[in-house]
């Protein structure tokens, strides 16, 4: 599993609540953060989190065997560091 | 309010900057954001050290802070061509205002003066706090904001992981981003469970 950590404040909220897994993707609470977890992939379109530019690309509070293939105006695009899928994308 | 961190330290005497365009700045920060000017020396150039004769002139920037610059006199104005772009826009005094009105008050004025500000004189919301950027007729970039909300123990918290996994990360060879996050993302995992071993 791989994990993309938000950090658990108002202004980022948005963006964990937008996080779409590519098959499954559990959200826990851990310590000042927000887990998401997930086996494959996560994308978080930033249209959808209203989110402008300045907050947008400080997300990324943290990851674990996960790696960011795409992170631009549209979106963030994150996979497990050992998972193929996505890693075209950008 | 007057808020000490342990030893003493409570805000901003005053940060000093180098001008050779001195009406302009002082028409600037007097006239058009409206900085009172503090305070003002006059001396020669003394001491062991080969030194031109200078003004130094400061403006109020509220709570005791002031703003200082030097005009040193027969002094050619220098530039340093090794300082790259990325580190002179980095280079920024931030100056804090209380209320959305307030920092609106700044734009207009900035405006009104026909001032180019950054960002198509827009207010940017980034992180907690919202600011309008320009630069000074000196070309330093200067920084106008207002807190959106405290810093709470949530965002202490996480300075404290990004700091330590910066430390950790820049002592490797070729530190980055991506590193910075796994080392981060290891470490949240390990406070956790040292957490849940009580």
């Amino acid at each position: 599993m791989a994990s993309l950590f938000i950090i658990n404040v108002p202004e980022y909220e948005p963006l964990w609540k937008c996080a779409v897994g590519d098959s499954e993707l559990t959200v826990r609470h851990i310590g000042p953060y927000v887990e998401l977890r997930f086996p494959d992939g996560v994308t978080i379109d930033r249209k959808a989190t209203g989110v402008r530019h300045a907050l947008w690309y400080s997300g990324v509070g943290a990851l674990k065997d996960a790696q960011v293939v795409q992170f631009d105006k549209d979106a963030l695009r994150v996979v497990a560091a050992d998972a193929s899928v996505g890693a075209n994308a950008k | 309010m007057s808020t000490k961190i342990e030893g003493g330290v409570r805000g901003v005497d005053h940060v000093a900057y180098v001008t050779w365009k001195p009406e302009e700045t002082i028409h600037f920060y007097r006239d058009v954001l409206g900085f009172p000017l503090a305070h003002c020396i006059l001396a020669p150039g003394w001491g062991n050290e080969p030194h031109p004769d200078f003004a130094h002139f400061f403006f109020d920037i509220g709570s005791g802070g002031r703003l200082a610059f030097f005009y040193y006199f027969g002094e050619p104005p220098y530039e340093d061509p090794e300082v790259s772009n990325l580190l002179k826009k980095a280079r920024h005094l931030a100056l804090l205002v209380d209320t959305e009105e307030e920092l609106e008050h700044y734009r207009q004025r900035l405006l009104a003066a026909g001032y180019p500000m950054r960002h198509n004189g827009l207010a940017v919301k980034h992180e907690f706090i919202e600011s309008i950027y320009m630069y000074d007729p000196n070309g330093y970039n200067l920084e106008i904001s207002r807190k959106l909300r405290p810093l709470t123990e949530t965002d202490m918290q996480d300075t404290e992981l990004s700091i330590q996994a910066l430390i950790d990360v820049a002592r490797e060879p070729e530190p980055s981003l991506a590193k910075l996050w796994e080392r981060k993302g290891q470490l949240i995992l390990e406070q956790e469970e040292e957490l849940s071993r009580g």
